[in-house]
């Protein structure tokens, strides 16, 4: 369970704060995988960035004693100055583990993309980062309780999808997946239970079928 | 199945983190070219030698009685270690923006790591301009009281962390700002006797220098280096004061605008 308390996030804008969240109080149960809607704008990247704590709310706080994956997003994360195997490296160290090498290969080898994983990463397409960056966490062995996945499965060649695809589901087992996506299609193969950011609030339903008909009647 | 990622400790995962960070930067800083270090050593032994034989062309040997080269090692040094805690921790959140979406990296870690890189190629160069020109050239290169050199090593440190740490909020509001800094920066080495000493300058004109804290440090830098030295207006506890000052409110800057350092 992640639990948000009086949890606001707010961006500055010319007309003053913009609420994403305010002050919400919520208890987001990971008895299933959940895919999370939302219009554009509405807040569904801030959301599973502030659960991978790469932003915070600008007031209140998020708590959880799951090991939470960082955010698997096409912004953020990776260091572009920087090639694949040495973001790869920094990933495991600031994970701890000692011995890199390891994960190094194990990266390159799921990503498949040659001898661009020793080319700085800004150098690289987004289906080409994606590779790199569900690499990184297939690496960790999946070490995760919560996966947190911002469109990376969205992106990429029809065999990176099908391949990312049976690598998630492989996991269903011992990982939960928070999932944002475009494609409505993608996120019920993925996910069960759904989660829509809706005014300002959140909202939790079972079925995710629920969900996205709450969604296209409201959003 | 085993757990490859460990429990740790928040200092545990803080050591983890800032070696990650140390490699990269090193990466970065002089992997480009095996000619990073070299640079490391030559600018400032090159500034020197410059500087020497600009003031032998005009007839001088020593300066306030030490020699020239000495002196400007002396001042050189701890100088540009001013200069690149300012230039390197002021921009140590900004270029590292992309790594703060992991949990484990906090926006301090990148100023610890390259506090650390700075120091480390400081003491390096320090310590080997002194032995060669003990060695090659025979000049009195160790000082009086090393304890000395340190505390106003340190406090000089203290006081350029204190500045960074503030102008690291700052840009995160005006990124433009840093374009001021170079501007400001360029003529600090003029006003903080860098080649020149306060007992040189007459006493009329202390008031033009004497607010500036580098310059105090250079001087008990020196006090504490050479023996008989004349520190000017040199003081200990000025420095001390701004130095605390500074660090209090760069780090409550810095922990008030934890939120905006770690967002992209």
């Amino acid at each position: 369970m992640i639990r948000l308390e009086k949890v606001s996030k707010w961006y500055p804008t010319k007309v003053g704060r913009h609420y994403i969240f305010k002050d919400i109080d919520f208890d987001i149960p990971l008895d299933n995988n959940i895919g999370v809607l939302g219009r554009n704008g509405a807040g569904k990247s801030t959301f599973i960035r502030m659960l991978g704590g790469a932003e915070h709310p600008n007031a209140g706080k998020i708590t959880s004693d799951l090991k939470i994956s960082w955010p698997l997003g096409l912004q953020g994360g990776i260091q572009g100055s920087m090639t694949g195997r040495e973001n790869a490296r920094f990933v495991a160290r600031i994970h701890g583990i000692k011995n890199t090498r390891q994960m190094e290969n194990k990266v390159e080898e799921f990503a498949e993309i040659g001898s661009y994983f020793d080319e700085p990463m800004k150098s690289y397409s987004s289906g080409m980062r994606s590779r790199v960056m569900l690499g990184m966490t297939m690496a960790l062995e999946f070490d995760f309780d919560v996966l947190l996945i911002d469109e990376i499965t969205a992106v990429g060649d029809a065999k990176f999808k099908d391949k990312a695809a049976t690598l998630l589901k492989k996991r269903f087992a011992s990982t939960r997946i928070i999932m944002v996506n475009h494609s409505i299609g993608q996120l019920k193969n993925f996910c069960s239970a759904g989660l829509v950011i809706h005014s300002g609030g959140l909202k939790y339903f079972e079925n995710i079928d629920d969900a996205v008909r709450f969604y296209d009647r409201n959003g | 199945m085993d757990r490859q990622i460990k429990q740790r400790t928040p200092l545990g995962i803080m050591k983890d983190t800032v070696f990650a960070l140390f490699i990269r930067e090193l990466r970065t800083r002089f992997g480009g070219s095996r000619l990073g270090y070299f640079w490391a050593i030559a600018e400032p032994a090159g500034q020197a030698a410059l500087l020497t034989a600009v003031f032998s062309l005009m007839g001088r040997t020593s300066l306030s009685g030490i020699d020239i080269p000495v002196f400007m090692v002396v001042g050189l040094v701890p100088f540009k270690l001013f200069t690149k805690l300012i230039s390197q921790l002021s921009h140590s959140v900004l270029s590292n923006k992309g790594l703060m979406a992991y949990r484990q990296v906090e926006p301090i870690d990148p100023v610890i790591t390259r506090l650390l890189i700075e120091l480390a190629t400081t003491a390096i160069v320090f310590v080997m301009l002194m032995i060669s020109m003990y060695w090659f050239l025979g000049y009195q290169a160790a000082p009086v009281s090393l304890l000395g050199v340190l505390v106003a090593l340190g406090l000089l440190m203290a006081f350029s962390i204190g500045i960074a740490l503030i102008l690291c909020v700052l840009f995160e509001y005006f990124p433009d700002l840093s374009k001021l800094v170079n501007v400001i920066m360029t003529p600090m080495m003029i006003v903080s006797g860098v080649f020149y000493s306060a007992s040189m300058v007459p006493t009329q004109y202390w008031g033009l220098l004497d607010w500036n804290p580098v310059f105090h440090c250079l001087e008990l830098i020196r006090e504490s280096y050479y023996y008989g030295y004349n520190p000017g207006f040199a003081s200990l506890s000025f420095v001390a004061q701004v130095a605390v000052f500074t660090d209090f409110i760069g780090l409550l800057l810095f922990v008030s605008y934890r939120t905006k350092l770690v967002s992209p």
